[in-house]
């Protein structure tokens, strides 16, 4: 569904992203890790259109694509849920998972611009249920009211729900868990679970590893701007991963060929890496 | 960055009206005639106001047929702005000659014993009694007659249309320092007193000098007091408000007694059509032109000290006069 | 977790805890109870305050002062000020003044006033997009060149004798003045975009976070033009209804009337940072400036007192506007980190 080939972009001398490739289809969830300046954030401004790659390919669902803004990535089904979330906080649940395609009333009314309230309450709603299994109190409620879980669940289902409207598509999250307490980020987790349950691929920039581990089902490890190596949750632990990210662990240190067990998920990952050491 | 860009624009924009400001305010020269008497540096209370405008335009004439040039200065109400801009005529060595109408002549003694040093000629109009030293000559504009006039003619029409005996209404304001406002306040209430023994007067508000704000107290006013029959105050345009808001209560301000001062254009019209009583006048343009005509002498030769007190003349209009 | 049932339907956890819920309602509905209280008060004090004919007369005084406070509150709700509405209403009346004199039919010198309305907010929203300027300076400078041009048009006489907007400024229908009707109408048109219309959410979602908005697709720049210019041409009815009611156009107008305005927007709770905005609560402040203003003539409280306690208003407002907004936020975040204590 999301295939990257050899991606590369560079401010100046640095390389921010450094011949990445990856493969990933729906229902998975996916991680990308890696210390500060790693290239993970600039991997995703790449995959949700922020940002444009200098060489290589991207293609989704098969198709090559070449985003030059956000609105291109989302054309194509690609979401992302930054992590400010960008809601406004002084708008209620409704009005920030519709904003830019707010519910016209029937008829008339709708043709010179009245919005339905009721059924963006309704419908949002029905997508919090839905889609992430939330169930809100009140949909009147606005954003600055809500706990931070509440508030990454509206952020969450308003990208979904936009891809719920084509089928199937990515959502890209950008630190989800960060700033969020235990039981809010196991709320999340949640959430996100069950994104990929309805066939979503779910990719997850995280420096929360517990999490990365718990949600991903693999997990690709990144340092200055490339993409080392591909960890399968399962078959791996927590040191391993952070002696990865931080360099102690070269890939080649692990013996353990990574089986493609998954049914769900396969990869083609450039482990060759070049330069590697 | 956007910040500091911001900060860049505002200084851009603040600069450029200061500079807008002085351009239009200082540098308001006219006199293009060939034999050049002088500067005559011309500052009233701001540029805003009517009377203000056309005192100015009136000095402008007389200066362009006289050979002179004019600066004008506008302190917008403000003492320390116009001192201010008096210094700066004189620190300059711009001007030959001042005519001031001062905000508040306290705070202008400064200045005015600067004008003294230098040897500038200076008119003060309305605020000193007398001319302070050879170099100054004064309009004596007695503020307190002038309302006395306003009180005046307002018994006088109590008398005429009430027997003597009225709810009366003084709306005064705005907050000017010195005399201007209060001269006029306390005259009025002085005569009243005086010549309508038997009136009371019910509310004293602020119609801040203007016609809206007037309009929307004296409504107020009437709902609570419906026998209000006089009103008088600080001018013409709060008195405008004053007459429609007795309109807007179903009355008929000429069956009313309603006295303006300052005797606008407006002011005048309304006298004449019945609304307004009376106004008061103050002659704004001719006391500007003596002024100017004493300066001129002053600036000729030196003129004696009585010669340099012009009482100016108040003089009550109305409809039959 | 790691086994979590994803398909189980979980009920969020309702975050908002008694004193936040205490503070919203303050914030919401203590400017209606603040109203009362002010009509209670004076109505014991007073025994004309509660008569028709004074509430009418307050309502007709809050029409030109709730038309100046609902052009600034668009203008505050998508995060910026408009100081220049003032001397907009003073063009605007001189200039339709000016067209009557000339013998031009009232709807068309009314249309060329609100006209002139829109010319003045097209001009503060270009300023400030394509100059890259604050608001707060653009519109200053706004004030001061308008509050110029009208002067130079009119040498600072006002124009009288204009008696064809009469009926709007000093008519009545069914008993009630008509600058009250223009008022209630313009209150139910801006009310009804404001809270009913793709375009009043969009404003309030530009206002309150401009990024999310354009994130979520919306064209911010027609957002930035579209609050200055519907406040120009408020502005410009005011101008107008102003000219009707006093049948003369005044160069300048009393200064207490931009603060007045303002005075009323943040008793609204439009903060001023934008995003917030009742348009029933930018009409209740009016009223209340407007009632306080009508009072205290009642009481035959010296004037200054007016000018105490709407001061005091306004800096009350704001603060027990901020404050709650603060304590809504720190409340709402500790409850959470409470709740996390309570389980571990």
């Amino acid at each position: 569904m999301l295939e990257a080939r050899e991606l590369s972009k560079s401010y100046g001398a640095v390389k921010a992203l450094d011949t990445v490739s990856f493969r990933a289809v729906g229902g998975e969830v996916i991680a990308i890790v890696g210390d500060n300046g790693a290239g993970k954030s600039t991997l995703l401004k790449v995959l949700s259109g922020a940002i444009t790659h200098d060489t290589g390919q991207l293609r989704v669902g098969g198709e090559l694509v070449d985003f030059r803004s956000p609105h291109d990535a989302e054309q194509v089904g690609i979401e992302a849920v930054y992590q400010d979330l960008a809601l406004v906080n002084t708008l209620d649940v409704g009005s920030n998972i519709f904003l830019g395609r707010e519910i016209p009333r029937k008829g008339m009314a709708g043709r010179i611009g009245l919005i339905d309230r009721r059924a963006m309450r309704r419908e949002g709603r029905e997508a919090l249920r839905d889609l992430l299994g939330v169930e809100f109190p009140t949909m009147r409620r606005t954003v600055e009211m809500l706990s931070g879980g509440q508030r990454q669940a509206v952020a969450i289902v308003r990208s979904a729900s936009r891809l719920e409207q084509r089928g199937r598509g990515v959502i890209l999250l950008d630190e989800p868990t960060a700033a969020l307490g235990v039981a809010q980020r196991q709320r999340v987790g949640m959430l996100i679970k069950r994104l990929a349950s309805k066939g979503h691929l779910v990719v997850i920039v995280s420096h929360d590893l517990p999490t990365v581990f718990e949600l991903a089902s693999r997990i690709f490890v990144m340092r200055l701007g490339r993409l080392v190596t591909e960890l399968h949750a399962n078959d791996s632990d927590l040191s391993t991963l952070v002696g990865l990210i931080t360099g102690a662990i070269e890939p080649t240190d692990i013996t353990k060929v990574v089986a493609d067990d998954d049914a769900t998920a396969s990869s083609d990952i450039n482990r060759s890496s070049r330069g590697t050491k | 960055m956007d910040r500091d860009k911001k900060r860049r624009a505002a200084l851009a924009v603040i600069s450029g009206t200061v500079l807008v400001s002085v351009l239009t305010g200082c540098a308001n020269s006219g006199g293009t005639t060939s034999v050049n008497k002088g500067t005559i540096g011309f500052i009233t209370l701001n540029q805003t106001q009517e009377i203000f405008i056309s005192q100015t335009k009136a000095a402008q004439q007389w200066a362009d047929k006289n050979s002179y040039k004019l600066l004008v200065g506008d302190p917008n109400n403000d003492p320390l702005t116009q001192a201010n801009i008096i210094d700066g005529w004189i620190d300059s060595k711009q001007v030959d000659a001042l005519l001031i109408g001062p905000v508040d002549e306290k705070a202008l003694l400064p200045s005015l014993d600067k004008a003294n040093t230098a040897k500038i000629p200076t008119i003060v109009s309305s605020g000193l009694d007398k001319p302070q030293n050879d170099h100054q000559g004064v309009l004596v504009v007695d503020w307190n007659l002038f309302g006395r006039n306003a009180g005046e003619a307002l018994a006088g029409c109590i008398n005429e249309r009430f027997g003597g005996t009225a709810k009366i209404v003084i709306l005064d304001g705005p907050e000017l320092p010195g005399d201007i406002v209060t001269g006029r306040i306390n005259g009025e209430l002085q005569k009243i007193k005086e010549l309508s023994p038997k009136s009371t007067v019910v509310a004293q508000q602020n119609g801040q000098g203007k016609r809206l704000p007037s309009l929307d107290i004296m409504a107020a006013l009437l709902l609570a007091n419906p026998d209000i029959t006089a009103v008088t105050g600080t001018n013409d345009d709060s008195m405008i408000g004053v007459a429609n808001a007795f309109k807007a209560a179903g009355k008929d301000p000429s069956k009313m007694c309603i006295v303006g001062l300052d005797a606008t254009e407006e002011g005048l019209a309304l006298v004449k059509s019945g609304e307004f009583y009376a106004t008061v006048d103050l002659q704004p343009i001719q006391q500007i032109l003596d002024g100017l005509k004493l300066l001129n002498d002053m600036k000729a030769g030196s003129v004696a000290a009585d010669a340099r007190r012009i009482v100016v003349d108040t003089k009550i209009v109305k409809a039959t006069s | 977790m790691a086994t979590a049932d994803t398909t189980k339907v979980v009920e969020a956890d309702d975050a908002v805890s008694a004193p936040v819920r205490a503070l919203q309602i303050g914030r919401d509905y203590g400017i209606g109870g603040f109203f009362f209280l002010l009509l209670l008060i004076f109505s014991l004090a007073s025994p004309t305050f509660l008569s028709g004919p004074n509430l009418l007369g307050i309502l007709t005084a809050a029409s030109v002062v709730s038309l100046f406070a609902l052009a600034e509150a668009l203008v505050v709700i998508a995060g910026a000020i408009d100081l220049s509405v003032v001397p907009i209403a003073a063009l605007v009346g001189v200039i339709v003044a000016l067209s009557l004199n000339a013998g031009i039919p009232v709807w068309l010198a009314v249309l060329i006033g609100l006209g002139v309305g829109f010319l003045c907010g097209l001009l503060n929203a270009s300023v400030i997009e394509f100059m890259n300027m604050s608001s707060l300076i653009a519109t200053l400078a706004t004030l001061t060149t308008l509050t110029g041009v009208v002067l130079l048009i009119t040498n600072g006489k006002p124009i009288f004798g204009v008696t064809a907007l009469a009926p709007l400024g000093q008519g009545r229908t069914l008993g009630v003045q008509n600058p009250i009707l223009v008022m209630i109408a313009t209150y139910a048109l801006v009310g009804i975009v404001m809270s009913q219309t793709k375009f009043g959410n969009r404003l309030l979602a530009v206002g309150g976070n401009a990024e999310a908005a354009r994130r979520a697709g919306v064209r911010r720049r027609f957002y930035v033009f579209a609050p200055f210019v519907a406040c120009g041409v408020i502005s410009a009815g005011a101008g107008i209804v102003v000219l009707g009611r006093l049948g003369s156009a005044q160069p300048t107008f009393a200064n207490s009337i931009l603060f007045d305005a303002i005075t009323a927007v943040a008793l609204a709770g439009v903060l001023l940072s934008g995003g917030r905005g009742s348009i029933l609560k930018v009409l209740l402040g009016s009223l209340i400036v407007a009632t306080i203003a009508n009072g205290l003539v009642l009481l035959r409280v010296s004037s200054f007192w007016t000018y105490v306690t709407t001061g005091l208003l306004l800096a009350v407002a704001v603060w027990a506007d901020g404050a709650v907004s603060r304590a809504i936020e720190r409340t709402s975040l500790s409850t959470e980190h409470r709740k996390e204590a309570a389980r571990a």
